[in-house]
């Protein structure tokens, strides 16, 4: 009798532990900002830093976050550096990644307002770099470096997307360009510190008598030609599940670069009719998911050490969705992939290989379209930046 | 569409005793030496059978694993064209020497209790390229699956190799012998008679890990449209069975 009862107070423990589970419209953190387009959530400095893309003297809302997850307001805004030069244009934020293991939050930003091969545009590249490093501790954020300056580097674009491999060695960035103007990607070697580290370049008109030159070294990346997989923005998204490979969103498909193969240096997993689209995952999962810009189609397929592998899975989301953001992965048993549309908040079930199930809940609510999506594991909350109209 | 001959092929153990159907086919190769009124008679006696078989048609869209390996892209698992030096992609098949497509198709939509009549693989080719372009269509003996790439059949969870890399092994990755050696020149769609390998897959006699499709003589390449990309409905399964002991 007595086992019975303890069985009983289980099962009804573990009944009411899988509502609580999958309801989640009591663990959304929604953050209504002007122009906000990207998110991280640093559960070890205790804050949120939601990147905007607007006309104010700020660049960020950084929000503190409370012992229970849920966020301190009002936030205070942050400002980057913006060099005197491109001061006239409107200067932004438009990706942001969290290194995995250090309190450090890499930024890609860019300009709009500038013409091609006018005046503007070669201050840009004169002067203004993409790419910013910051600290984070106790709810502030320090910046610790800055690079990516120059002609490879495109400037206009809406997203930048850049990413870290999942063991820390490696930043992925968008939005770079070949000599012949044509896209590309490129990649930083990180130290031990998480700052870029300089590699060794030629000094133009030193090469001696013995064909050798004198070298100094910049942060520059390494970077690739991909404009016969993605002719247009490199920025939906990139996934590094190690430091030698990496996955990104390319037309129609996913593209991976794997980075110590000179022969066979780009791979391309292409479905027809897929368009543009984010991709995201999870070090959990061995699965890319993408989720197709302004709409609802939906799709996963599995990555073996960063190279895609073995049949899709696509499917048509909730009908009348349009996703407006990178989707987030939700660790845990079953796992979940939430992800953002106008002015919903949908949260698509998968079973334990990351496999969608056909089952969607909807969050419904929202102010205005969710422009980017970041779980807290430690928190067990999903935390949303919409685009409040300022 | 042209049914192309299976020369290549060894005689395999017969697995059972001949069914009216196969008595029935080997009648009708034979028909030419036979008179009409024997012809018609054999109809007769056969026609409950002809009533019971099916026919169902898998598409690429009911593969359960395919891959693209290829000996100068050694980890990837998409590479079934260069589409230009060094870029491997889906988007078109481009079989060649150290390029090649394996593809499964599951048959649990075949219910259980019939015996396979006849198979046939139909392969949509786009062109073929070099002197006397053919394609070889093997039965991949190995398991394969998350990874599968030119070094290994797995990578994930764990590292497997291939016996030999590319699926060389000969009667460990691959089968001993080809099950047709196709020729190609022109686009039309390819049709091989797999009955065999569908056979030995749906009896349970052999495991199913699909088809190992490669072109083993350098200098020519084959393309073929993608059975992942766009053209899935082109490749096509076709197998005929009727209820055991008919």
């Amino acid at each position: 009798m007595r086992i019975l009862i303890i069985a009983l107070v289980v099962l009804c423990t573990a009944v009411t532990g899988a509502r609580a589970q999958g309801d989640f419209s009591n663990r959304l953190v929604s953050l209504a900002a002007p122009g906000a387009n990207c998110i991280a959530v640093s559960e070890a400095a205790g804050m949120v830093v939601v990147g905007q893309r607007v006309v104010t003297n700020h660049h960020f809302l950084v929000y503190k976050l409370n012992a229970d997850g849920s966020v301190a307001v009002p936030p205070a805004p942050v400002s980057f550096p913006v060099p005197d030069q491109v001061k006239a244009l409107k200067v932004h934020p438009i990706g942001m990644t969290l290194h995995p293991r250090l309190p450090l939050l890499y930024v890609w930003r860019d300009v709009e307002g500038t013409k091609p091969d006018s005046a503007e545009e070669k201050a840009v590249y004169d002067s203004f770099d993409h790419a910013l490093v910051y600290a984070l501790a106790n709810g502030t954020m320090v910046q610790t470096n800055i690079f990516a300056r120059g002609t490879n580097f495109l400037c206009e674009q809406v997203y930048g997307h850049l990413t870290v491999d999942y063991s820390g060695r490696r930043l992925f960035v968008p939005n770079l360009r070949d000599p012949a103007r044509q896209t590309a990607i490129g990649y930083y070697d990180l130290d031990e510190k998480g700052q870029p580290v300089p590699i060794p370049v030629p000094v133009p008109g030193t090469l001696d008598g013995y064909g050798v030159s004198k070298y100094e070294t910049k942060v520059l990346p390494r970077w690739i030609n991909v404009q016969s997989f993605r002719p247009h923005t490199t920025g939906l998204g990139m996934v590094a599940p190690n430091p030698t490979t990496v996955v990104f969103s390319a037309s129609q498909g996913l593209g991976v670069w794997d980075t110590e193969n000179r022969r066979g240096y780009l791979g391309g997993f292409f479905y027809s009719g897929l368009g543009d689209h984010w991709i995201a995952a999870d070090p959990s999962l061995p699965v890319v998911f993408l989720a197709a810009v302004n709409s609802h189609l939906m799709m996963r397929i599995e990555q073996a050490d960063g190279y895609p592998t073995l049949m899709p899975q696509i499917t048509w989301g909730v009908s009348g969705a349009a996703f407006q953001c990178r989707p987030v992965v939700i660790p845990g048993k079953p796992p979940r992939l939430a992800l953002g549309g106008t002015t919903h908040i949908y949260v698509t079930d998968l079973d334990l290989n990351g496999k969608f199930t056909g089952e969607t809940k909807i969050l419904i609510g929202q102010p205005a379209p969710v422009k980017a999506l970041a779980w807290s594991p430690k928190f067990n909350r999903l935390y949303a930046a919409v685009d409040k109209a300022p | 569409m042209k049914q192309q001959s299976s020369k290549t092929r060894t005689a395999e153990p017969e697995l059972r005793p001949p069914c009216p159907a196969n008595r029935l086919r080997r009648f009708l190769r034979t028909r030419s030496r036979l008179s009409s009124s024997a012809l018609m008679g054999a109809l007769l006696v056969c026609m409950p059978v002809l009533l019971h078989a099916e026919t169902i048609v898998l598409d690429a869209s009911s593969c359960d694993r395919m891959a693209g390996i290829a000996e100068a892209a050694p980890r990837q698992s998409w590479a079934l064209t260069e589409i230009g030096p060094g870029m491997f992609s889906n988007g078109e098949v481009s079989l060649a020497q150290g390029r090649s497509l394996l593809i499964r198709f599951p048959l649990e939509s075949i219910p259980k209790g019939n015996r396979i009549v006849h198979a046939e693989f139909i392969v949509p080719i786009i062109w073929g390229y070099g002197n006397e372009p053919r394609f070889y269509l093997w039965r991949t003996l190995a398991d394969w699956g998350a990874g599968v790439c030119h070094l290994y059949r797995q990578t994930s969870p764990k590292l497997v190799p291939w016996t030999k890399p590319h699926a060389g092994g000969i009667s460990s990755d691959r089968a001993t012998r080809p099950t047709d050696i196709v020729r190609v020149s022109i686009t039309e769609n390819k049709t091989i008679n797999v009955t065999e390998d569908v056979e030995l897959w749906y009896t349970g006699a052999a495991a199913n890990n699909g088809w190992l499709l490669t072109v083993e003589d350098p200098g020519n390449y084959i393309r073929v449209y993608s059975p992942v990309f766009a053209y899935l409905a082109m490749w096509q399964l076709r197998i005929t069975f009727e209820p055991e002991g008919q």
